[in-house]
């Protein structure tokens, strides 16, 4: 049943979630787990415990060079100069219109070598545009694809640290920041909302870290719970809160562009946006009636479209449902707006788009 | 006995009433199943007609009529708890309907 689609690629950990029954999707390029045991079970394992997920799939692309820093600084949004060695910072890679290719987590080495991870459907994308930059510019920059060599798995939920004590040595890391112990890079970073442990390294290492996490009880969970739960914690998800045609302004995510640098790319029209107030941005909202809002759907005021739906779910273990929307933004928190779900109105009402609190260890 | 569409329902006729629900397949296709959206009673749909809507955590899918006919009940049970549908998907009717014809069972699958 869960033969792989001609031209989708798998990860190392493949096998590894065939053999415990997942339900597999194409997502990406690669034929990944969608959930095992359920996206609720998992949603709710990562919320009490600990829960693994094979992110093998991310792009990981490394610059190396005297001009890494500065090439990155002029590529993106973000400051890596305000990041620490072994530090990670949020960086958002824009098109020249302020339109985003994609985010990405930087992994700070020192100001000669960052490490990128980005998306699975961008990475191509991504190393493509990177590269063709500097055949311009010419930094003094390496632009290495390290996708293929590399394996990754994200622990997370309350038990990580725990948990992962049983089975390696493990440092007590501040969030995000991560060290690089000669076999595993480890990061106290996810994007669950939750504590947690991202962790890359050669395949055989990775499938055999995760065999030993599965056997001291941590859930093995599927893209389906990846995105309840960066949903609930209000982390954007490229390609529905942030897109070519969402820029990072209007996302609300300006906390991750620097204005202060002189020049990147993008910065003429995200200062626009941002000096004159985007017409349109992303909000949460909360569904007033019964009903789930999916990607896509049109919001309405009476009669006047107002925006549509860019995530939605109901929150896994309870009747909550929540969505974010990109809306007109003469609106404001507490309106009410009405969404279309299969030609009905259901009502909603704005709020911020995050809908728990973080658990972060600090 | 039980006949399916190829969109995954079956349905049941027993004297003037049939019940319609979804296969055991679709279910487990679905995943959780945490929403139904389902229509009313004295709505009328042909056959092949999107009737109503089961929602799992990540997505909605149409449910389709696989004969016309007026509804008589629905399941309440599934509003307060669509979970019953992933436990049980065969004793788990979604609608009840009147008023169909059976020479519309002829292109359905038996089971």
């Amino acid at each position: 049943m869960n033969d792989v689609p001609i031209g989708a690629k798998v990860t190392p950990l493949y096998e590894t979630f065939k053999n415990l029954n997942a339900s597999f999707t194409e997502f990406g390029g690669y034929y990944m787990p969608v959930h095992i045991s359920g996206i609720i079970a998992e949603h709710l394992a990562v919320r009490n415990q600990s829960g693994l997920f094979d992110i093998s799939h991310m792009g990981e692309i490394s610059l190396t060079g005297k001009d890494a820093s500065k090439f990155l600084n002029y590529v993106s949004t973000n400051n890596i100069d305000k990041c620490a060695d072994f530090g990670m910072q949020y960086q958002i890679l824009c098109h020249d219109d302020g339109g985003a290719i994609d985010d990405m987590m930087a992994y700070k080495y020192n100001s000669e070598s960052i490490y990128l991870v980005c998306n699975a459907s961008n990475q191509d994308e991504v190393f493509n545009h990177l590269v063709k930059i500097n055949e311009t510019l010419k930094f003094d920059v390496k632009i290495v694809n390290e996708g293929e060599r590399i394996s990754a798995i994200a622990v997370q939920g309350p038990m990580a640290l725990e948990q992962l004590k049983k089975v390696m040595d493990i440092k007590d890391l501040t969030f995000m920041t991560f060290e690089y112990d000669g076999k595993f890079i480890v990061s106290r970073s996810g994007y669950t909302g939750e504590d947690g442990f991202e962790i890359y390294g050669g395949h055989e290492d990775i499938i055999d870290l995760t065999h030993k996490l599965l056997k001291v009880g941590v859930i093995a969970c599927g893209l389906g719970s990846r995105d309840t739960l960066r949903f609930e914690a209000g982390l954007p998800l490229y390609g529905h809160e942030l897109t070519s045609y969402i820029n990072p302004v209007q996302a609300g995510l300006s906390f991750a562009v620097d204005f202060d640098k002189e020049t990147f790319i993008g910065k003429e029209t995200l200062l626009k946006e941002k000096t004159n107030k985007p017409e349109k941005r992303v909000f949460g909202m909360i569904l007033l009636d019964k009903g789930i809002a999916r990607q896509g759907y049109d919001i309405y005021d009476g009669d006047k479209w107002v925006g549509y739906i860019t995530s939605g779910f109901m929150i896994p273990g309870t009747k909550d449902s929540y969505a974010n929307g990109l809306i007109d933004s003469s609106y404001k928190i507490g309106d009410e707006v009405e969404i279309e779900i299969r030609n009905k109105r259901v009502k909603a009402r704005l709020r911020k788009k995050s809908y728990i609190k973080k658990n972060y260890a600090r | 006995m039980r006949y399916y569409t190829k969109t995954d329902e079956w349905v049941k006729v027993e004297g003037d009433k049939a019940t319609i629900g979804l296969s055991t397949h679709a279910v487990e296709e679905l995943g959780d199943i945490v929403f139904i959206d389902l229509p009313s009673v004295g709505d009328k749909f042909d056959k092949g007609e999107a009737f109503g809507a089961v929602e799992s955590v990540k997505a909605a899918s149409d449910i389709y009529m696989p004969i016309g006919g007026t509804v008589v009940a629905i399941n309440e049970a599934l509003n307060d708890s669509p979970e019953l549908l992933n436990q049980n998907p065969l004793e788990q009717y979604l609608i009840e309907i009147e008023g169909f014809d059976v020479s519309e069972l002829a292109d359905l699958k038996k089971e």
